[in-house]
């Protein structure tokens, strides 16, 4: 028995060595590298939007001749929204694909870790959709993001809660650099506020957050601030307007997670999803470059299905590469890194550029992004008619309370 | 200090939720107790459920109790199909040690997978039974919850008086406590393995169906609960069905409690936590020992 | 009953250690991944084939020695060779205490309490994300430089090492006694045997691998998290060794290196690759549930002394003749 198992081990070993061997030669197309959530637990939706709006991206590109006469090829991996699955999936994207560049990626969890396996190869890793400030805090010189930091959100948050007189804020925050990061920044604004704030930390892949928000409605908040991503979250407004605590006429919610602006949210949400703020970096009411309605509007029609801001970022994010290829004419990494930090690159959602200053801390390599907190004032209203309700300057309504 | 409309909250979601989860368990205690099986892809019945009463309502458009209905069928359908192809083997007695465990979980690893290539990796959500919240005093209670238990209750309450009174609860039992002499006794046992197997699946799957339309429909929804549904009914004691009705309602009103008392992130390691600690000290759990 | 001969292993090894010269990169990472689950896998087999208690607690102990390991080497600037060794010995004792849990528990509430095991341990790793970082995963330290050479030869060391302790274990009479156990209990202990003593062996040797193996893993990967330890990675773990088979001792370990490079070229199908995994792994309980691998050297043998006997006959005949 033993001698022919043997055998058999053997055979396979040889098999194995030899077919393994072999790869496959591409034409002389330049690839780039994408990672993101393309299933759970992370969540899909902004996976898909980013990997269709790169594709978007290249294909426009490749159709006007590509980038330095070589077309552009984009291998897109799933990252799953874990720090595992992204580092298999980067490793992947350079070892075996030999990618230039790495970008997307929306969880920041991933991202911290995928960005270690890049700064390792030193490859450029352009974050598309993570807004933990740790990514660009550490410093590594391969690491730049077009995405908001949790920084800046929670200093427009600050102004947003001074600014409507909110004075006893509740959160519930998921387990997440996402989540957790953002709960220390406010909570930190806040006490300096000198306000009340009370928090739970909650499972972002838990079904049932009625006991936490049963426990949240004693505490009698006037603000109610969550931040989860994923399906969790169109679980949590809607369990929490079950629950009688929010959106109501005592308590306000603020949605923080990018889910807020997906189509699934009316489907899921109903009725919950009235009156709810949420933040979003685009809206059509506030065009910002020649380049924005024209994507919005192919993507529209591509795909049936209007893009979020997660689609912009997508899009900016393959401008931006092809943009630099083209200047430096090559794809050394370190040519990359430089031109990234010198240029000054047009996208959809204004002109981004990336501070080399590593004592500017979280902005070190951070382009800025314009930021809107959005209001939706009717059931199963689209993103494009929700109203603007900050910054002060280009509001278009005050907030709206719901009256019963 | 803490609030007395808070904890009557609590209490009543957790009755509510135990309801559900008795449902479930019920369907996976059946199986053990007829058939000795372990189904590990108890929860995929449930996922798959959801997912068919979602699809019955938005692209067949079926009303809610329709889809409901729909659900039902297929999970009793898949569970007579899954135990005619892949259980059989189990009664021959010569089967690999830990056959039924390992088979139904490989069939769950299929079966997650599946529903990832064939529904999409998004989450969808099914139309509730009923929308919004009622107002009772000082506190506010889905509507859509409440109904999904009251349903599940009369679910059970039929199914019991089912097992109790009718001729094929009586060969389901008869099956359960002996095999071989209720063979000899003349029941059909292999068409009651059957049976049990498909309306076991069936629990799952009306679970499945009501549950989705209160949370969200996705692959990975079955894992939990599945693991919710083992840990009542060892608690209560395998093959009880007292024992399962009283662990699920324990353990509902044991998640929110928790949350009370303990940290509120732990919350779906109670159960866990508490199935340990029960089996430490009776490893049979609470009521173990009785049969169907 | 040696399982391992050396005519056939010593090729075997060279082969391994040759590897390197022939492949490319990300196929050295797939070689590496395969090591690693032959460790994962075999260790398993100790207690749930050999020892027959169904334990889904394989993961938990390799990403518990990842935490151990890292924290050590992070907290303490101790190098990762010994974070490995000493984050091992704490397997070891984690194993220990499961087996104490698990003590009066049979079959079902046996496999039901490593489930339980399982959950409380991920549930904590991501709620005390203060030491942990919870679902962000932790950052860990390399054992060498960037060239993936070294690791290889490094897992390949811990994985002969593994094979051939256990190799030594089970064909010593414990390996015996756990089989004799696992085949009739009533009978094993008539005779005198003590039943829970050697469970808790099983679990000291299942873990202590584990460890070693786990402690490895995230100084190559450099993240641990949480998610090693669900029942999804339990599941790759449990499919390797049903498919290559249960039972024998290499079939876990070709059962680990081929499922490995299947997934891999499975991987290019997108998310239908776990569904074929699950498929294969149904199909092989229902119909080979003894494993591929012995069925082939069943097959292999036929035909090996088919040839002996026609060769044989042959000569028979010649010499009647």
């Amino acid at each position: 028995m033993f001698k022919s198992e043997r055998i058999i081990f053997l055979m396979l070993m040889v098999f194995l060595v030899f077919s393994a061997s072999i790869t496959s030669f591409g034409a002389d197309e330049i690839i780039i590298g994408a990672v993101g959530p393309l299933s759970p637990p992370g969540s899909v939706a902004a996976g898909e939007e980013l990997k269709t709006s790169m594709e978007l991206a290249v294909n426009e590109i490749n159709e006007r001749g590509g980038v330095l006469g070589r077309q552009l090829k984009l291998v897109f991996e799933d990252s799953r929204g874990t720090p595992e699955q992204g580092v298999a999936a980067v490793e992947k994207l350079i070892s075996r694909e030999e990618a230039v560049i790495i970008t997307g990626e929306a969880h920041s969890s991933a991202a911290k870790a995928e960005m270690e396996v890049a700064h390792r190869y030193g490859i450029p890793f352009l974050i598309s959709e993570c807004w933990s400030d740790e990514l660009t805090e550490i410093g590594y010189p391969e690491v730049f993001r077009i995405a908001p930091n949790n920084k800046s959100f929670s200093e427009k948050v600050r102004e947003f809660i001074v600014g409507n007189g909110f004075k006893r804020i509740a959160s519930i925050v998921e387990d997440t650099d996402f989540g957790i990061g953002n709960k220390d920044l406010i909570e930190k604004e806040v006490k300096e506020l000198g306000l009340d704030y009370n928090f739970m930390i909650v499972d972002r892949t838990s079904m049932d957050f009625v006991p936490q928000l049963i426990q949240l409605k004693a505490f009698k908040p006037d603000l109610f601030v969550h931040f989860v991503t994923g399906p969790g979250s169109y679980l949590l407004v809607k369990q929490s307007y079950e629950v009688g605590l929010s959106p109501s006429i005592d308590t306000a919610m603020f949605m923080a997670g990018m889910d807020a602006t997906f189509p699934e949210y009316w489907p899921t949400v109903g009725a919950a999803g009235q009156f709810v703020v949420y933040q979003s970096p685009y809206h059509n009411k506030a065009k910002f470059t020649d380049l924005t309605e024209p994507f919005v509007k192919k993507y529209t029609e591509t795909y049936n299905r209007t893009p979020s801001y997660v689609a912009l970022e997508g899009y900016d994010s393959i401008l931006i590469i092809a943009e630099v290829i083209e200047k430096i004419g090559g794809t050394e990494p370190d040519k990359i890194i430089q031109t990234l930090e010198e240029g000054s690159f047009k996208g959809t959602r204004g002109i981004m550029e990336f501070p080399s200053d590593k004592s500017l801390g979280v902005w070190y390599h951070n382009a800025q992004s314009p930021m809107l907190f959005l209001q939706y004032t009717e059931v199963n209203q689209p993103v494009e008619e929700s109203e603007i309700v900050y910054p002060k300057d280009v509001a278009t309504t005050e907030m709206i309370f719901p009256t019963k | 200090m803490v609030d007395f409309s808070v904890v009557l909250s609590y209490l009543i979601n957790g009755l509510m939720m135990g309801c559900m989860y008795a449902l479930m368990a019920l369907g996976l205690a059946l199986i053990l107790g007829v058939l000795k099986i372990v189904n590990f892809a108890h929860g995929e019945f449930y996922m798959w459920s959801a997912y068919i009463s979602y699809a019955a309502s938005h692209f067949l458009g079926f009303n809610p109790i329709l889809s409901l209905i729909t659900a039902m069928a297929f999970a009793f359908l898949l569970g007579v199909l899954v135990e005619k192809l892949l259980i059989t083997p189990f009664y021959t007695g010569k089967a690999v040690e830990n056959y039924d465990l390992l088979i139904t979980f490989g069939l769950g690893i299929v079966l997650v997978n599946l529903a990832v290539s064939v529904f999409g990796p998004y989450q969808v959500s099914a139309p509730p039974l009923s929308s919004g919240y009622i107002q009772m005093g000082p506190l506010n209670v889905s509507s859509g919850r409440l109904l999904a238990a009251l349903l599940a209750v009369i679910l059970m309450t039929t199914l019991l008086l089912v097992i109790k009174n009718t001729t094929i609860g009586i060969a389901l039992r008869a099956t359960a406590q002996d095999r071989e002499v209720s063979s000899a006794m003349g029941v059909n046992v292999n068409l009651i393995s059957t049976l049990g197997f498909g309306i076991g699946g069936m629990l799952a799957g009306i679970t499945g169906a009501l549950l989705g339309s209160i949370f969200i429909v996705s692959p990975t929804m079955g894992e939990l609960p599945s693991g919710k549904s083992f840990v009542i009914i060892v608690l209560g004691g395998m093959g009880s069905i007292k024992g399962t009705l009283i662990a699920a309602i324990m353990l509902g009103l044991l998640e929110n409690i928790g949350v009370l008392f303990f940290s509120p992130s732990y919350r779906d390691a109670y159960g866990f936590i508490v199935l340990i600690i029960v089996l430490l000290i009776r490893p049979t759990g609470l009521f173990g020992g009785e049969t169907l | 009953m040696k399982h391992l001969h050396w005519k056939y292993a010593v090729p075997a090894l060279i082969l391994f250690l040759l590897v390197p010269l022939f492949v490319e990169k990300y196929t050295l990472h797939i070689f590496i991944m395969s090591l690693y689950y032959i460790i994962m896998v075999t260790s398993w087999n100790v207690l749930s084939g050999y020892a027959g208690q169904m334990s889904f607690a394989q993961a938990t102990f390799s990403t518990f020695a990842g935490y151990v390991s890292t924290l050590l080497a992070i907290n303490f600037g101790l190098t990762p060779f010994v974070t490995t060794i000493i984050a091992a010995l704490a397997t070891c004792l984690l194993g220990f205490l499961l087996g104490v849990i698990c003590m009066k528990s049979q079959g079902i509430y046996h496999a039901l309490m490593t489930i339980a095991f399982a959950q409380i341990f991920r549930i904590t790793i991501n709620i005390e994300y203060k030491i942990t970082r919870g679902s962000l995963g932790l950052s860990s330290i390399p054992l060498f430089g960037i060239s993936k050479i070294p690791y290889y030869y490094y897992i390949l060391f811990l994985t002969v090492l593994t094979l051939l302790i256990l190799d030594r274990i089970l064909s010593s009479p414990i390996g015996l006694t756990l089989r004799a156990i696992k085949e009739d209990k009533t009978a094993a202990t008539s005779i005198g045997i003590n039943e829970i003593k050697y469970r808790q062996i099983a679990f000291l040797i299942s873990s202590v691998f584990a460890g070693l193996a786990g402690a490895f893993l995230a100084h190559y990967t450099l993240i641990v998290s949480p998610e090693s330890a669900t029942i999804s990675a339990m599941a790759i773990i449990i499919a390797m060794a049903i498919i290559g088979g249960q039972g024998s001792f290499f079939g876990p370990v070709i059962g680990a290196i081929g499922l490995q490079f299947l997934m891999e070229y499975l991987r290019d199908f997108g998310r239908l690759y776990l569904v074929i995994l699950g498929i294969i792994m149904v199909l092989v309980i229902r119909f080979l549930p003894e494993g591929v691998v012995p069925k082939l050297s069943k097959i292999v043998s036929t035909y090996l002394d088919r040839k002996k006997i026609i060769k044989k006959d042959l000569n028979f005949v010649k010499n009647k003749a």
